[in-house]
């Protein structure tokens, strides 16, 4: 059966004055109804373009995107832009990280999710402020009459947090992308919103993409997990398998950097080697930091290889013996992630 | 939002009062013999005395600017030497001819300007922004003097279709008489049904009031182009596109609403410039207003006329920047 | 003296600087634009040596030769004094380029430093600033001309006086707000603390970080600078006669209106001309620094 939201390379890249620069190549990703899905990365990792190119409102002209990303049978990226218009909110929607940024200043929380419920249609003035106010209520926030006559800027940043989530809800859509939704919180709400998240999942049955930095945020809210390295996913699988057993040394690092395992946050800080920094030469993006660095890692990027079950990695030094040709570009999967 | 208004309504106080003084203390200084003008040319010595003592020239100057300043807040605003006419009166009997002008200009700016440049957003880089640019960035290059006499040139004098100046031909005057309601010369004569009338005020007033919408225009398209282009990178933006919002909705409602702000300052830095411009353009189109008023005033040294007008363009002046800075404060983000 | 800790703060802006100049360039009307306005300062420069009648310019020419229509002789005709108005135009450019450029550069010397005071200060420094900036900022600064006209006479020097006097107030509140927010930076507190004195500070670390915008700012001014003197001297409280400033040349126009349509279109197409491109090239530089609205 196919995946209810699969992605299959994706390629994103910009254009800038100093060149063409590759942000995302992305070999597959999928999930199924109802289940979510875990994307960490660091900073310039790419996963915060990922989002919006899903979305397709990445600029075009810096932008360019090539691939194939597939909902519930549509296929996204050959939609116009006025079909794409039609999904967007009704189908798929996006969770923000910056609620400041992304509610508009100059009207209140009400204006901005009745618009947002009326067009996407065939609702009274009157129904659609019974929907806004229910959104309220289902994000948890209460006194929802008196958070929709705020401004943006009257409120916590708890609360816009669980207002741009609210938006997000607002249009039906089945699909969220939640893309760093807890980055400007603090610890404590972060809980709170992370629990929302999972009483949704579990009231409305959305499935969902999380996008963050953190894989113990990721953990703690998805059922599958995949790692994002410069622009490309070198380890996946479900949450159980990656967490228990890490296979890259990326993973193993992003591990030991969750301070709730109280590990040597040093041993976390493995020293960078200049000799091995990259600039342009195709190779593993971690090799500089990598303790566990063969020769081969420098030459070229590993796919996507399986391990056991549901688990893939892309490493060197996962290669079994006869393998010599380190930029394979061919599928080895044998099973679809489930 | 009172203490802020108690700020500015005090800052406009100070302001005036700087007018006042230093306009008082200038037609004092300036070498004319106002009493002398009062009574005409061939007045005897003895008359010229009089008028002195009446216009009260004689006494010491920090005395008569009191009693200037008494004068003023019962809205005197003293007497015209030609015509021996309270200026208030001259000044209120020109008002409305101004008026027209500027909320002309002014609506032209807006319903003109504002869309021209949500367009030029809108079709950034195409033909459209193009265009539109050239336009506004020309408005805003032209000396309005200069584009109110090229206007006359063309329209009146090579090509003869419209009027020179003036606000109505003047044997339309003699023959019509429009009974004053609002005393809008277009509207009074809708009013009175006179539509030889109104037909012929509206080819009067055509020309002046292109020539005082040109700057206003260009400079709302340019702010408004630009407030909106910056506004369209912000993430609220990309965020209400995420929810599927029409893009007609996005640049008109949301665009727009945000980019109020920016292009409400700026046009209020011009404020002061369109006001000079109106007289200008007054000047050159003999057009019976305030303007009109101030130039004959000036060449004739005709003090208390000079004085009204200017404290009546400084008083229109601070409102206006008032009324400005309310609408910016109505942002909700601006505490005040 | 630009300390060593200052430069540091700096040096990436000229990377950036160098980056965004050629930017500049690859938008064709700026680069119209720029190139017009070197043709502009190349006149005028040698105004006085390129002028086909030099003695148009001041002196009387030959009254028969009054009001001609444009001719290969006089291409943009003849005035009421029988003067070459082209060659009056030329040297007007002279005039208006030169006056702006002071203007402006008053407007910057009062402005700045007195902005730069204020944000640095802060207390009661700050506040004696901010009320006398903004009295000057609510008069319309044109009245304010008028007045400063009217009382030292009518001149040119007075209208770039009057006009320098309007404007500072402007880059006082720019510079202020950088100021305030660089006081607050590791290098000014670092000066401080080994007991830099202040108006050093303010001269070798403050001031070099924040007049980038105010440049800018002036370069976008200029344009309007212009426009303000030529209205000045229209109305007769600027530039007088036999000066061949473009304004004062319309408003003796006026007189032969209806016959001499020449003499009222070639010096305002001067005006025109010199302020559009210094507001295309004030577009152009806003384009650039504003890293969002890069096409790229």
């Amino acid at each position: 059966m196919a995946p209810y939201f699969s992605v299959e390379q994706l390629k994103v890249s910009f254009s800038t004055y100093f060149g063409r620069k590759e942000v995302l190549d992305l070999d597959s990703l999928s999930i199924d109804k109802g289940r979510s899905y875990g994307l960490v990365g660091e900073s310039g990792s790419g996963k915060s373009v990922l989002g919006l190119a899903i979305l397709n409102l990445l600029a075009s002209p810096p932008a360019d995107v090539t691939g194939d990303i597939v909902l519930d049978g549509q296929h996204l990226l050959s939609l116009t832009q006025d079909e794409m218009r039609a999904v967007r909110g009704r189908n798929i929607s996006m969770i923000f990280q910056d609620p400041m940024s992304t509610l508009n200043p100059v009207f209140t929380v009400g204006d901005q999710l009745m618009r947002v419920i009326l067009n996407k249609g065939g609702v009274s003035k009157g129904a659609a402020r019974k929907i806004a106010r229910e959104t309220i209520e289902l994000v948890e926030l209460p006194d929802p009459d008196n958070i929709l006559s705020k401004y943006p800027h009257q409120l916590s940043g708890g609360q816009r947090q669980r207002v741009i989530i609210a938006m997000a809800l607002s249009c039906g859509a089945d699909f969220l992308i939640a893309d760093e939704p807890t980055r400007n919180l603090d610890v404590t709400i972060q809980a709170g919103i992370l629990k929302l998240l999972a009483n949704l999942r579990q009231e409305l049955g959305v499935t969902i993409l999380f996008i963050a930095n953190n894989l113990g945020l990721v953990s703690a809210v998805c059922d599958h997990v995949g790692i994002l390295l410069d622009g490309r996913i070198v380890e996946t699988g479900s949450v159980r398998e990656v967490v228990r057993h890490p296979a890259h040394p990326y993973t193993t690092m992003l591990l030991r950097a969750i301070p709730r395992h109280r590990r040597e946050a040093i041993e976390a800080e493995i020293p960078r080697d200049d000799a091995y920094e990259l600039g342009d030469i195709p190779g593993c993006g971690f090799v500089s930091r990598c303790a566990d660095r063969v020769e081969a890692c420098k030459q070229g990027r590993p796919s996507l290889r399986l391990i056991e079950g549901t688990h893939f990695v892309a490493c060197g030094k996962h290669w079994r013996g006869g393998d010599e040709d380190a930029v394979g570009t061919a599928h080895e999967r044998t099973a679809t992630p489930a | 939002m009172s203490n802020f208004l108690a700020r500015r309504l005090l800052l406009g106080f100070l302001v005036l009062f700087g007018v006042i003084l230093i306009t008082f203390v200038l037609t004092r200084v300036v070498p004319s013999d106002p009493a002398s003008q009062w009574v005409g040319a061939r007045a005897t010595a003895e008359q010229k005395a009089k008028a002195a003592e009446e216009l009260g020239l004689n006494k010491p100057l920090p005395v008569q600017f009191l009693v200037y300043l008494n004068d003023l807040a019962h809205g005197n605003l003293g007497y015209s030497l030609d015509t021996h006419q309270p200026v208030t009166s001259e000044l209120v009997a020109r008002l409305p001819a101004t008026i027209e002008l500027v909320l002309i200009s002014f609506f032209a700016a807006t319903l003109i300007g504002l869309p021209l440049g949500v367009i030029s957003a809108r079709r950034k880089d195409k033909w459209q922004d193009h265009t539109s640019r050239i336009f506004s960035v020309g408005f805003v290059s032209m000396p309005t003097f200069w584009v109110a006499l090229f206007l006359q040139l063309i329209f009146y004098s090579r090509l003869g279709w419209l009027p020179a100046g003036g606000e109505v031909s003047t044997d339309i005057q003699v023959f019509y008489t429009t009974p004053k309601v609002t005393h809008f010369l277009l509207i009074d004569s809708l009013i009175a049904g006179q539509w030889v009338v109104f037909k012929d005020a509206v080819y009067h007033i055509i020309l002046p009031a292109i020539a005082l919408a040109a700057y206003p225009i260009g400079l709302v398209a340019r702010m408004t182009r630009s407030a909106m282009l910056e506004i369209l990178n912000e993430d609220y933006i990309t965020a209400a596109r995420s929810y599927g919002l029409p893009e007609r909705t996005v640049h008109w409602v949301y665009g727009l609403k945000n980019s109020l702000g920016p292009t409400v300052t700026v046009v209020t830095l011009s404020i002061g410039y369109t006001l000079v411009n109106t007289f200008l353009v007054e000047a050159i189109f003999s057009w019976p207003g305030i303007g009109n008023y101030i130039a004959t005033a000036v060449t004739t040294l005709n003090y208390p006329a000079i004085m009204g007008v200017t404290i009546f363009s400084a008083v229109s002046y601070i409102i206006l920047n008032m009324i400005a800075d309310i609408i910016i404060a109505l942002d909700p983000r601006v505490r005040v | 003296m630009i300390s060593r800790v200052s430069v540091e703060a700096l040096r990436p802006r000229w990377r950036e600087f160098r980056l965004r100049f050629h930017l500049l360039n690859r938008n064709l009307l700026v680069r119209i634009a720029l190139i017009i306005i070197a043709v502009e300062i190349v006149i005028a420069v040698v105004a006085p040596y390129i002028a086909p009648h030099r003695d148009s310019i001041y002196g009387i020419a030959d009254p028969a030769l009054k009001l001609l229509p444009p001719s290969w002789t006089y291409p943009f005709g003849t005035d009421e004094l029988g003067r070459d108005i082209f060659s009056r135009v030329l040297y007007g450019t002279r005039i208006s380029l030169g006056a702006g450029t002071v203007t402006v550069a008053l407007s910057l010397l009062i402005g700045v430093p007195l902005g730069a005071i204020a944000g640095y200060r802060a207390g009661v420094i700050d506040d004696v600033i901010m009320r006398i900036t903004d009295v000057f900022l609510s008069f319309p600064s044109l009245l304010m001309a008028i007045v400063i006209a009217a009382f030292l006479g009518p001149s040119l020097r007075n209208a770039i006086i009057a006009c320098a006097i309007s404007w500072w107030p402007w880059y006082t509140r720019i510079i202020r707000g950088s100021a305030i927010s660089l006081r607050e930076r590791q290098f000014v507190r670092a000066a401080h603390a080994i007991g830099t004195p202040g108006p050093k500070i303010v001269a070798g670390h403050i001031l070099p970080n924040c007049i980038g915008p105010v440049i800018v700012q002036a370069s976008l001014d200029f344009g309007s600078v212009v426009l303000i003197l030529s209205a000045l001297s229209f109305l007769g409280l600027g530039a007088q006669a036999p000066t061949p400033e473009w304004g004062l040349m319309i408003n003796t126009s006026r007189n032969y209106f209806l016959t001499a349509w020449w003499y009222i279109i070639f010096p305002g197409l001067g005006i025109v001309i010199t302020v559009l491109v210094f507001n295309l090239l004030g577009d152009g530089l806003r384009e650039v620094l504003d890293p969002r609205t890069r096409k790229y």
